[in-house]
């Protein structure tokens, strides 16, 4: 009600009113003060911090600080501790002010010693909102601190100590930032700094696993929160860390203490992001088939972080290794890293889980493009079985905890195994491809009882379009397979076809159904035309769906696949596609996201349909000089969110002009009388494309000479688009007052 | 008033995150990909005043064929 009201300025003397409970002699009842504390806190976090004057903000401290006092009883005190943590983003006037400063940190400081836990907990989390507010001004405080967090991470319970540690993530994840924007005069180092003391004891924590926790999903302790900032740490010490985690490593791996065995291993796999390849080569080497034989320890828990390890060693190191250099993941390793690997697909699903990610992980580091063979060629048509057999023991048993999990891992790693298999293996692909088409099909005639029972057979037919996708996406790659795919196009249409009328009831479009059915008309080309008739009704669902804003996003883009594909076959049904998009444009309801591609596919009609666009043209260019005039004002609004969207509505625009001209450009060239006509309205139109592109190269919200580079090479081709089929276009560019879109030639060139 | 721990979104499983969650965003992203270069040929092709053809597709990485 407050963020109402105050929003409104229709209750001037809420502040003051919850000041007079803190503030009255003789004091408000306890309860009152606490419920009057954690007021004021939910009031600084919720309300826009413009509303409160510097003065209320100024009180408001006030207020919670003295209801922080070691006089107050615990419950206001924790009340008053945890509006600090809310309201201290608004104190930036008082953390200027050195004495300001040191009496909050005092305070706070003094709270992570109080007798009650809570408060603890609670003055660990203010610091770390203070380190998240005010990094800058920490060097002063940072011994104490240090002293302070290490003290509860090593002696105080699992909570407390679980937030001292999440003050360090927050400072390392502050400097990550720092470092990752190129701002390393402003990075104080820190971490680097206390990293040599900080490791042993977050090394150790990491010993501390809680085995109940470990099957909470939403748990959060000590050694949780330790190995996310071993990682961080990791990421910030690079090569330096190294030398200092591997001792423990080493000391521990094989300890007969399965919490030991455990964190040696996560701590290993917490080091791969971060130093350099040339610094874990030899340890990576070394320790592979030491992970490999892990893979059969008897803790379930090790086994399972052992999976994660092998993934991050095949995410950061494998395929990454200094030119020249053997391959980490060598030939001859293969055989039986796969053996174990597809031996432990059938351990539990949290274990499995992990596993399908390392083999995903391992394939991409394989990537060779279209190459003749890969490494893993010899073995791909089994891993994929295995997988796929996983896949289904995990969906035959959903009662399981984490089946569901396990299953799509399954499935996303035959899908990499696809997107990176060699030439050699092509075959397979289709073979799969069939494999897929008939387990949808089976899937389709399965009775469905209930609503939940259908939504989830939409989940798993979901995933099977997707594989779908992504076979025909790689057979596509290659001239020879695609036509290989020539016998089975019927079949996949029709599948493809079945369960988007599956779907069409309840769920609206089957994006999955929808997207694989754009990879289809690169399969078929021009041949898409004859599954028009009842294909069409689909995307027109898909475009009117605007309530799921990814789908009809999605289905824009297909459409402009189909456009591609089939070209003037797409006419008859223009009049209405065209209506739709224009309509979208201009509905308020619609995501904005979609409309710079509803631009795009403007384009792709016209590319398509050529001269016959002349029939919309007037339309067209009209809302297109409203997105022009939209995109030219938003320049000025010099806000990175904003100049993000005004790109993606730049290429819509761009897109949609450029189509056009290249579209109705053989008509007009040859000057027949729709040509000419075309060509009169088209021109009418350069002074505002000419200010349009203008605005592109002048804005200078990236910094000066810093554009988006596919807008600013678009642009620069629309330009041309434009002076080869308009004779005024060339001149009329000569005498734009701006000269503005000359810096995006430059920028070019 | 419980503020969240930091720490509370940071956990799937055992503080490792979830490559799965956005799986469909995925496909989804690699058919725009797929479109925006397909476009760009489409267009080329259109263009009389292309010089070097090819240039341009070898961009991407990706090698997308359609039909004329």
């Amino acid at each position: 009600i407050a963020g109402i009201d105050l929003q409104a300025k229709e209750w001037p003397n809420l502040i003051p009113s919850l000041l007079n409970n803190m503030g009255a002699q003789p004091p408000a009842p306890v309860g009152t003060r606490q419920a009057t504390l954690m007021t004021l806190g939910y009031i600084c976090e919720e309300v826009d911090e413009s509303l409160l004057s510097p003065e209320n903000v100024n009180m408001i401290l006030t207020a919670v600080v003295a209801g922080m006092g070691p006089g107050e009883p615990d419950e206001p005190r924790l009340a008053a501790i945890r509006a600090l943590t809310n309201a201290i983003h608004l104190a930036k006037n008082n953390f200027e002010v050195e004495n300001e400063r040191s009496y909050l940190m005092q305070v706070v400081c003094q709270g992570t010693q109080a007798a009650s836990e809570q408060m603890r907990v609670a003055a660990f989390q203010c610091l770390q909102n203070i380190a998240d507010n005010y990094y800058p001004k920490l060097q002063a405080y940072m011994t104490e601190l240090y002293g302070m967090t290490t003290k509860a991470i090593k002696e105080d319970n699992d909570e407390v100590a679980t937030q001292a540690i999440e003050f360090w993530s927050t400072v390392a994840e502050y400097e990550l930032e720092l470092l990752d924007d190129g701002k390393d005069d402003e990075c104080k180092n820190f971490i680097v700094s206390a990293a040599d003391y900080l490791l042993p004891i977050l090394l150790e924590c990491l010993t501390k696993q809680d085995e109940e926790a470990l099957d909470d999903e939403g748990a959060w302790n000590r050694a949780m929160a330790a190995g996310f900032c071993v990682k961080l740490l990791a990421r910030i010490c690079r090569d330096r860390i190294v030398p200092q985690v591997m001792p423990f490593i080493t000391a521990n791996i094989s300890a007969q203490d399965w919490h030991f065995r455990e964190a040696a291993t996560f701590a290993f796999g917490s080091i791969m992001e971060g130093p350099s390849v040339a610094s874990l080569d030899a340890y990576v080497r070394q320790g592979l088939s030491y992970l490999v034989s892990a893979l059969k320890d008897p803790h379930r828990v090790v086994r399972e972080t052992t999976a994660w390890a092998l993934g991050q060693v095949f995410e950061q190191v494998h395929g990454a290794e200094a030119e020249g250099a053997a391959p980490i993941v060598s030939k001859e390793m293969l055989p039986g890293l796969l053996t174990a690997l597809v031996e432990s697909l059938k351990d539990e699903p949290r274990v499995a889980y992990y596993v399908c990610d390392a083999i995903r992980l391992l394939a991409l580091g394989f990537n060779t493009g279209d190459a003749d063979t890969s490494p893993l060629s010899p073995f791909l048509k089994d891993l994929i079985q295995k997988l796929y057999e996983a896949a289904e023991v995990f969906r035959n048993h959903p009662s399981q905890e984490n089946s569901g999990k396990a299953q799509i891992a399954a499935y996303e790693a035959i899908n990499d195994l696809v997107r990176t298999s060699a030439r050699d293996t092509l075959e397979f692909v289709g073979t799969l491809l069939t494999v897929v088409l008939n387990a949808i099909n089976a899937n389709l005639a399965v009775p469905l009882g209930s609503q939940q029972a259908a939504e989830k057979m939409a989940t798993l037919q979901g995933q099977f379009c997707g594989m779908l996708q992504v076979c025909m996406e790689r057979l596509c790659r290659s001239e020879d397979a695609r036509a290989a795919l020539v016998p089975y196009r019927d079949q996949i249409m029709e599948t493809l076809l079945k369960v988007l009328t599956m779907t069409q009831g309840g769920a609206g479009v089957h994006e999955e159904a929808m997207l694989a059915a754009g990879t289809f008309t690169v399969a078929t080309g021009p041949d898409f035309d004859k599954y028009l008739p009842q294909f069409m009704p689909f995307i027109r669902a898909g475009l009117q769906d605007h309530t799921a804003w990814q789908v009809c996003l999605s289905t824009v883009g297909v459409l402009g696949d189909v456009c591609r594909a089939v070209s003037a076959a797409i006419w008859p049904y223009c009049d209405e596609l065209v209506s739709i998009i224009l309509a979208n444009l201009g509905s308020p309801t619609v995501h904005r996201n979609i409309k710079p591609e509803l631009l795009t596919v403007l384009g792709d009609m016209a590319l398509a349909i050529e001269g016959q666009f002349a029939k919309y043209l007037d339309a067209v260019l009209t809302i297109l000089r409203q997105a022009m005039g939209m995109s030219v004002q938003m320049v000025a609004a010099n806000d990175y969110d904003t100049y993000d969207y005004n790109n993606m509505l730049r290429r819509g625009i761009i897109d949609a002009v450029s189509g056009i001209a290249q579209g109705l450009g053989d008509d007009m060239v040859k000057n027949t009388p729709a040509g000419a006509a075309s060509r009169d309205r088209l021109t009418a139109e350069l002074p505002a494309v000419f200010a349009f592109v203008s605005s592109v190269g002048g804005d200078k919200t990236a910094g000066d000479g810093c554009y988006d580079e596919d807008v600013a090479r678009a642009a620069i081709a629309l330009l041309g688009d434009l002076c080869s089929v308009l004779p005024a276009a060339g001149p009329g560019l000569a005498q734009q007052p701006s000269k503005d879109w000359t810096l995006l030639v430059q920028y070019v060139i | 008033m419980q503020p969240v721990p930091a720490g509370a979104e940071r956990t799937v499983f055992r503080a490792i995150r979830d490559p799965y969650q956005g799986y469909q965003a995925k496909r989804r992203q690699d058919a725009l990909q797929r479109q925006k270069v397909a476009r760009l040929q489409s267009a080329n092709r259109a263009r009389t005043l292309v010089q070097e053809p090819g240039q341009e597709e070898s961009e991407s990485g990706l090698d997308v064929e359609v039909d004329e």
